[in-house]
C-alpha cells in the first residue's frame, strides 16, 4: 500500500498537478457558494475541459471540483443567509446570525477549518475502508452486484425525503435514457429509431448539461430568484477556531461520525447529515437554548458532517462501482470517461489510480482550507456575482460542453431536449438523484443481470437462492414496502388508542 | 357467458358509476400529480410497445435477451404512474405565475434560438449574439449599458473560443451556412 500511496503522491505532486488542483479547488468553492449552483453544477460544467487532459490531471481536477464545491456551500449561508449546497442548510441558523451580530469573521473561519476537519480524515478512513470492502467484493458475483445496484437505486429513492411513485418514476426515465443505443452483451440497437446518432446512446455530458445547468438557469430566470444585489458584507479577517474546537471536541467527534455514516449510506448524504448533526449537537448541548441565535456550534457541527460524508460517500463508489447520491454518480461516471474501470476489481487492477484519486481528494481539502483562510476578506465578494454575467455564459457553456463530448450537432438538439426533460420533471416535482443514479449505474446493472443469466441452467430464482443477492432484493423491497406498512400499522394503533 | 338481465343492469350501473366518478373526479381535482401519472403510464405503454419490437437474437448468450430492462424499465412506470394517480393528491400552489410562464417561455425561445443558430452559423457568431442577447435579459431593470453588454459578448465568445479550440484543441460547431459559403 505504501508503494501505492508514494506512486499516488508522485502522480499529483508535480507543478502542473498542484496548480490544477488548487484551481479546481477554487472553482468548485467559487461554484459552491453561489446559491443556485452546487458541487453537480461545477462538476458537470468541468467535465468537458478534462476531456483534453490526460487521466490523471482529469481525476485531480475532477476530485479537487467535487471538494471544493461541497465545501463552498457555507459561504452563502453564514453571509446571507441563502445555503449554496443543501448540504449547508443548517449552517444557516447560527451562521448568519452570527454575521448579524459582527461574528462573520469567526464563524467562516469556524466553517472552514471544520470543512477541512469533516473532509480530511474522512478520506483517510475511507482509503483504508475501501480496500477492505473490496477484498471482500472480489468474491461476490453478478447476481449480487445486480442486486447491490437494484438495492442502491431502490434505497436512494426510498430513504430520500418525497414521493416513492415520482422518485420510481425518475428511476424508471434515468434507466430508459440509459438503454437508448446498442444493449450491452449483445449489441442489439434499441430505442434508436434508425438513427444512427441516437445508436451511441446519450453522453452523461449532454444528459447532465441539460437536466441539471440548462434547466437550473431557465427557472432562476423564469422566478426572477436573485437577481437583485446583495448589500455589502466586510469580514474582518481569519479568526483561530482552535480554542472553539477544542472546547466541542466530543461535539466535532460525533457529527464526523454523523457524516461518514450518512455518506455512506446510499440516498443520504450531505443534504441529511447536516440538519442530523445539528440536531444532535443542540441536543447534547449543555446551553441549548443558544442554538438558532448564532452560536458556533451551530456552525461547525452540520460544516464538520457534511463534508465527511465526502468520504463516507466515496466508500461503496470506489469499492464497489456504486455511487450513493446523484453528485456521486456524476463524480464516478465521470472518472470512468477517463479510463476508471469502477468495480470491486479496480483495487486489484488499478490500485495507483485508487490512491490517486485519494490523494487527490485529501490534497484538494488541504488547498480548500488554504484558499479559505487566505482568502476569507474575498469571500463576501463570490456573493455578490453579477448575475447578468454568470448565467449567460453558464447557458453558452452547457451547449458548447455537450458538442465538444461528441462533436455533433445532433448533440445540441439533445441537449435542448433533455433540458425540457428537466424542466418538466421539475414541474412534476420528480427528482433529479434517482435519474442519475439510475442513468450512471443502468449499463451496470443490465450487464450484471445478463451476465448472470448467461450461466448454465440459470434461472430468476438464483438472484433469490444466493444468500447476499437475496438479503440485497429483501432489502430492497422492504425498504419500499415500509412506508405503507409503517403507516398501516401506526394507523391501526392510533385507532386502538381512540376505541380505548 | 349468459347473464340475467337484472345482473347486467347492475353490472352497467356500476361500470356507469365508476366512469362518472373518473370523469367528475379528474374535471373536479386533476392535480398535477395526476397528470404526471398519466404521462409515466403513457411512457411505460409506448415503451412496452416499443420493447416487443425489438429483435430478440438467440445468440445472445443469455436467457434474458435485450427485451428484459426494457419491459422492466415499461412497468416501473406503468406501476408508478397508477400508483400517483390513485393516490390522495391535494392541490399544490402553482408552479409559476403567469408572468413566470411567459418569461419561461423566453428564455426557452433564446435556447431554441442559440442551438438553430448554432447548427447553422457556427459558435463565434451565434455565441456572440446569444452572450448579448442574454445578458440583456438577464439586466433587465439594471443599468447595464449596451457598450458594456457588447464587450461582455465579444470577450466571453474569444476566451471559450481560445481555451476550447486553440489550447484545448476541440472542435467547436461550424455552421451548415459557413460551411457551405466557405
Amino acid at each position: 500500500m505504501i508503494g501505492y500511496v508514494t506512486a499516488a503522491f508522485q502522480n499529483i505532486f508535480t507543478p502542473y498537478g498542484l496548480m490544477v488542483s488548487l484551481l479546481g479547488a477554487a472553482y468548485g468553492m467559487i461554484v459552491g457558494a453561489i446559491p443556485g449552483l452546487n458541487a453537480t453544477t461545477a462538476l458537470v460544467l468541468v467535465l468537458p475541459i478534462t476531456y483534453a487532459m490526460d487521466s490523471i490531471t482529469a481525476y485531480i481536477l475532477l476530485v479537487a471540483v467535487w471538494v471544493g464545491g461541497v465545501s463552498g456551500g457555507y459561504i452563502g449561508s453564514i453571509l446571507v443567509g441563502i445555503p449554496g449546497t443543501i448540504g449547508s442548510v443548517a449552517t444557516v441558523y447560527d451562521g448568519y446570525e452570527m454575521t448579524k451580530k459582527g461574528e462573520s469573521g469567526r464563524a467562516l473561519s469556524a466553517a472552514a477549518v471544520a470543512n477541512f476537519l469533516g473532509t480530511f480524515p474522512s478520506l483517510l478512513i475511507a482509503m483504508f475502508a475501501c480496500k477492505a470492502i473490496a477484498k471482500f467484493a472480489v468474491k461476490l458475483g453478478p447476481w449480487e452486484f445486480f442486486s447491490l445496484c437494484m438495492c442502491a437505486m431502490v434505497l436512494v429513492v426510498t430513504l430520500s425525503k418525497g414521493n416513492i411513485f415520482k422518485g420510481m418514476i425518475s428511476t424508471g426515465i434515468g434507466l430508459l435514457l440509459s438503454q437508448v443505443g446498442f444493449a450491452p452483451v449483445c449489441a442489439t440497437p434499441r430505442f434508436t429509431f434508425g438513427s444512427y446518432q441516437l445508436a451511441g446512446g446519450f453522453t452523461l455530458v449532454c444528459v447532465m448539461m441539460g437536466l441539471f445547468a440548462g434547466r437550473v438557469i431557465i427557472l432562476e430566470y423564469a422566478r426572477e430568484e436573485r437577481m437583485g444585489e446583495h448589500k455589502k458584507i466586510k469580514v474582518s479577517g481569519f479568526v483561530d477556531p482552535i480554542k472553539d474546537l477544542i472546547r466541542n471536541k466530543m461535539m466535532v467527534l460525533r457529527s464526523f461520525f454523523v457524516g461518514l455514516w450518512i455518506g455512506f449510506l446510499p440516498g443520504m448524504g450531505s443534504a441529511l447529515s447536516n440538519v442530523v448533526a445539528y440536531a444532535q449537537a443542540q441536543s447534547s448541548s449543555q446551553h441549548p437554548e443558544e442554538f438558532g441565535k448564532g452560536c458556533i456550534e451551530g456552525v461547525i457541527a452540520p460544516e464538520i458532517a457534511n463534508n465527511a460524508s465526502i468520504g463516507g460517500a466515496i466508500i461503496p463508489a470506489i469499492s464497489l462501482g456504486i455511487p450513493g447520491d446523484g453528485a456521486t454518480a456524476l463524480l464516478l461516471g465521470s472518472l470512468i470517461l477517463h479510463g476508471l474501470d469502477a468495480g470491486p476489481l479496480l483495487m486489484s487492477k488499478q490500485p495507483e489510480l485508487v490512491y490517486t484519486i485519494f490523494m487527490c481528494g485529501i490534497f484538494a481539502s488541504v488547498m480548500v482550507l488554504l484558499v479559505q483562510i487566505f482568502g476569507i476578506k474575498l469571500l463576501p465578494m463570490l456573493l455578490n456575482v453579477p448575475y447578468h454575467w454568470l448565467y449567460p455564459a453558464i447557458v453558452i457553456f452547457c451547449f458548447i460542453g455537450s458538442y465538444v463530448s461528441s462533436s455533433n450537432d445532433f448533440t445540441l438538439f439533445a441537449t435542448l431536449g433533455l433540458t425540457l426533460l428537466g424542466l418538466w420533471m421539475n414541474y412534476a416535482g420528480i427528482p433529479a438523484s434517482p435519474f442519475c443514479l439510475a442513468f450512471v449505474l443502468g449499463s451496470m446493472v443490465e450487464t450484471n443481470f445478463r451476465r448472470a443469466m448467461s450461466y448454465h441452467n440459470a434461472t430468476f430464482a438464483m438472484f433469490f437462492t444466493r444468500p447476499i443477492s437475496c438479503i440485497l432484493l429483501l432489502v430492497a423491497l422492504a425498504s419500499l414496502l415500509w412506508p405503507y406498512i409503517r403507516e398501516r400499522f401506526f394507523a391501526g394503533r392510533t385507532l386502538a388508542a381512540d376505541d380505548d | 357467458m349468459w347473464w340475467p338481465e337484472s345482473h347486467l343492469q347492475s353490472r352497467s350501473l356500476l361500470l356507469h358509476r365508476i366512469l362518472t366518478a373518473i370523469v367528475l373526479e379528474s374535471e373536479v381535482i386533476m392535480t398535477r400529480d395526476r397528470g404526471t401519472g398519466i404521462v409515466a403510464v403513457l411512457l411505460g405503454i409506448y415503451v412496452f410497445f416499443y420493447t416487443n419490437t425489438i429483435p430478440n437474437p438467440t445468440s445472445a448468450g443469455d436467457s434474458a435477451g435485450p427485451r428484459v430492462f426494457p419491459y422492466i424499465t415499461a412497468a416501473i412506470l406503468v406501476i408508478c404512474g397508477i400508483g400517483l394517480i390513485l393516490q390522495k393528491s391535494e392541490k399544490k400552489n402553482a408552479f409559476l405565475t403567469k408572468r413566470q410562464w411567459a418569461r419561461l417561455l423566453l428564455i426557452c425561445g433564446a435556447y431554441l434560438g442559440y442551438v438553430l443558430m448554432l447548427w447553422a452559423f457556427g459558435f463565434l457568431i451565434a455565441t456572440a449574439l446569444c452572450l448579448f442577447t442574454l445578458s440583456s435579459m438577464f439586466s433587465k431593470g439594471k443599468d447595464v449599458a449596451v457598450w458594456k453588454r457588447i464587450l461582455y459578448a465579444v470577450g466571453v465568445t474569444a476566451v471559450l473560443y481560445a481555451c476550447f479550440f486553440t489550447l484545448l484543441g476541440m472542435s467547436l460547431p461550424v455552421g451548415k451556412f459557413i460551411r457551405w459559403i466557405i
